[in-house]
């Protein structure tokens, strides 16, 4: 006689296994940092969720500095500003002023910035969470004689070559915990690795910390973003309806720090697969509208606000405020731009998922370089029934 | 398995300071996670459920006891939460399965008819009878490690397991 659990056991037990494209989101829904220290469950060990490495935001300063920048070169010579906080870096080669340039823009999570109480409860106390890594790197390279401007975002998790250390990924060549041969991890490892590895020389680098970018954002007015579903990221508090936002500081960190986003599709909260992808896809258009913000806004008096810029970035001890001005000129009005993304595909090594450059990388790392063009990839993702997911510029 | 096979909770352990060792827990008990979620909730959900079992776990690491050799009993009682969520969702599966003789979900190509007295009766038993029963079932879950992963005495699993299977005989015994 059959006994009942014998038939249970045959229930549904054809089921089909999980695909591979499942697998990887879930693996993009869970995945932290290599380097992830904060191990925030330590701090809610059963709510969990408030447990993220702080992703750093970049977009916007960089992209007023340069708007704001191009403004003040067609006033000329207001008084020049000086930057507070300069790091130097060797090996920075110079570019005449008429040439293109190439820069680094880093987001970093350093969570020196972590003061009062509350902060260490949001972001992690400094003692827990060593050193700085870089979670954002983009390399824009702008031609002050045909106005156009590449802007390359540049996956952490790229499995590069970093001088002294073999491979890793990149994002470990910004780490200071990380020591390859005689030098710490840091912008020059990070400068030297993309020089080596990559093959684009850096001409100036511009380091963001996370608590500047929020107040960027206020300072510019909020960042203006369309969401065709309802969007929310439980890890950094993003949680917005349907429709045109104005977002604030805080909310515009939630948004372009969100690796784990959800959209909500037939009454269902999917995540976003690509997860770091993903994200970068984001900062970039949020890049552009903090852009296209800044200039708005320059029209007054742009002085206070680059004061702040500079007072909040870290640059190389190499870039001037007539430097920059200079070549940022090629950024106010319209101007061709492109955005993307280094083309890479997922690999596993000593089992972590890794990023290995797509062959179609070289031609944009060539561009980047000055060597050849690329054309515009952009192109919007639409989901079941072709229904636009993706949020866009409002 | 070559080398020294490392237990889920050095694992989950080392994975607080290297969140990448979380892989290998992700590795190894995806699949069956996924495919527990599969058969109660059906396979358009699962994914979904599935990646939320190991986002939550990922998050809640911490509260992982680690001297526990075996994660899966906290995976399995994580996944129980989450199916919660849609359970009349997967009562309301059971209870098509049972009327139609035909599996909604479409993993079942042409049930028996004692497969679908069991259906029915899975859609009529109390949730935390069917949790019980289909952990230990499905996820080859001890009444030790039901018990974990439900929060609940073993005593309790016992007289949970006992009545749900009750159920179902009284289903089989009505075809007869």
């Amino acid at each position: 006689m059959t006994d009942e659990l014998d038939v249970l056991r045959g229930t549904r037990a054809n089921v089909e296994p999980p695909s591979a494209a499942a697998r990887r989101a879930a693996r993009a829904g869970w995945e932290g940092d290599l380097l992830d220290l904060t191990a925030p469950a330590h701090v809610h060990p059963n709510r969990g969720v408030k447990t993220f490495t702080l992703r750093a935001a970049i977009a916007g300063v960089v992209a007023a500095v340069l708007v704001v920048g191009g403004w003040i070169v067609t006033r000329q010579r207001i008084e020049s500003v000086k930057p507070k906080h300069v790091v130097a870096i060797s090996s920075l080669p110079e570019a005449a002023a008429t040439d293109p340039q190439v820069f680094l823009l880093i987001g970093s999570d350093s969570r020196a910035f972590v003061q009062s109480p509350g902060d260490a409860k949001q972001f992690g106390e400094p003692s827990t969470v060593d050193g700085a890594r870089s979670d954002t790197m983009v390399l824009v390279r702008i031609d002050p004689k045909t106005r156009h401007v590449l802007v390359v975002s540049i996956p952490r998790d790229l499995w590069v070559d970093v001088p002294g250390c073999g491979m890793q990924k990149i994002n470990a060549a910004f780490n200071s915990a990380v020591v390859c041969g005689a030098t710490h991890g840091g912008a020059q490892l990070l400068v030297d690795t993309i020089t080596h590895d990559l093959g684009v020389p850096v001409n100036h680098v511009i380091e963001v910390q996370f608590p500047q970018f929020a107040s960027l954002v206020d300072q510019l007015g909020g960042l203006r973003i369309q969401f065709p579903v309802p969007a929310r990221d439980s890890y950094t508090g993003l949680d917005e309806p349907a429709g045109c936002a104005v977002l604030d500081g805080n909310q515009a960190l939630a948004f372009v720090r969100s690796r784990h986003y959800q959209y909500n599709f037939n009454d269902q909260w999917t995540y976003e697969p690509t997860g770091d992808l993903g994200r970068m896809t984001r900062q970039q258009l949020a890049l552009r509208q903090l852009a296209a913000a800044a200039e708005a806004r320059a029209g007054t008096d742009p002085r206070p606000l680059l004061r702040a810029l500079f007072a909040d970035i870290t640059v190389d001890s190499g870039f001037t405020s007539d430097d920059a001005l200079r070549y940022f000129a090629a950024l106010r009005g319209d101007h061709p731009t492109i955005t993307m993304t280094l083309p890479v595909r997922a690999s596993m090594s000593d089992n972590q998922s890794i990023l290995l450059l797509e062959p179609a990388a070289q031609q944009v790392l060539d561009a980047l370089d000055g060597r050849g063009t690329i054309a515009d990839p952009s192109a919007a993702t639409a989901g079941p029934g072709g229904q636009q997911l993706e949020p866009v510029a409002c | 398995m070559t080398g020294i096979e490392i237990h889920d909770g050095d694992r989950i352990a080392s994975s607080l300071e290297r969140p990448d060792d979380f892989g290998a827990i992700f590795e190894r008990h995806f699949d069956a996670i996924h495919r527990y979620v599969a058969r109660r909730l059906g396979p358009g959900l699962a994914d979904d459920v599935a990646a939320s079992v190991f986002a939550e776990a990922f998050a809640g690491r911490a509260g992982f006891l680690t001297d526990r050799d075996d994660a899966r009993p906290w995976l399995y009682g994580i996944a129980t939460n989450l199916i919660h969520r849609h359970r009349r969702r997967e009562r309301a599966g059971w209870r098509a399965y049972a009327k139609h003789g035909v599996d909604p979900f479409g993993i079942d190509a042409h049930p028996r008819l004692d497969e679908v007295a069991v259906a029915g009766a899975l859609g009529r038993i109390a949730k935390a009878d069917r949790d019980a029963l289909l952990l230990m079932v499905w996820a080859d879950l001890t009444y030790e490690d039901v018990a974990t992963a439900l929060d609940i005495p073993v005593g309790t699993v016992r007289s949970r397991i006992h009545r749900a299977r009750a159920r179902l005989r009284v289903e089989l015994e009505n075809l007869r």
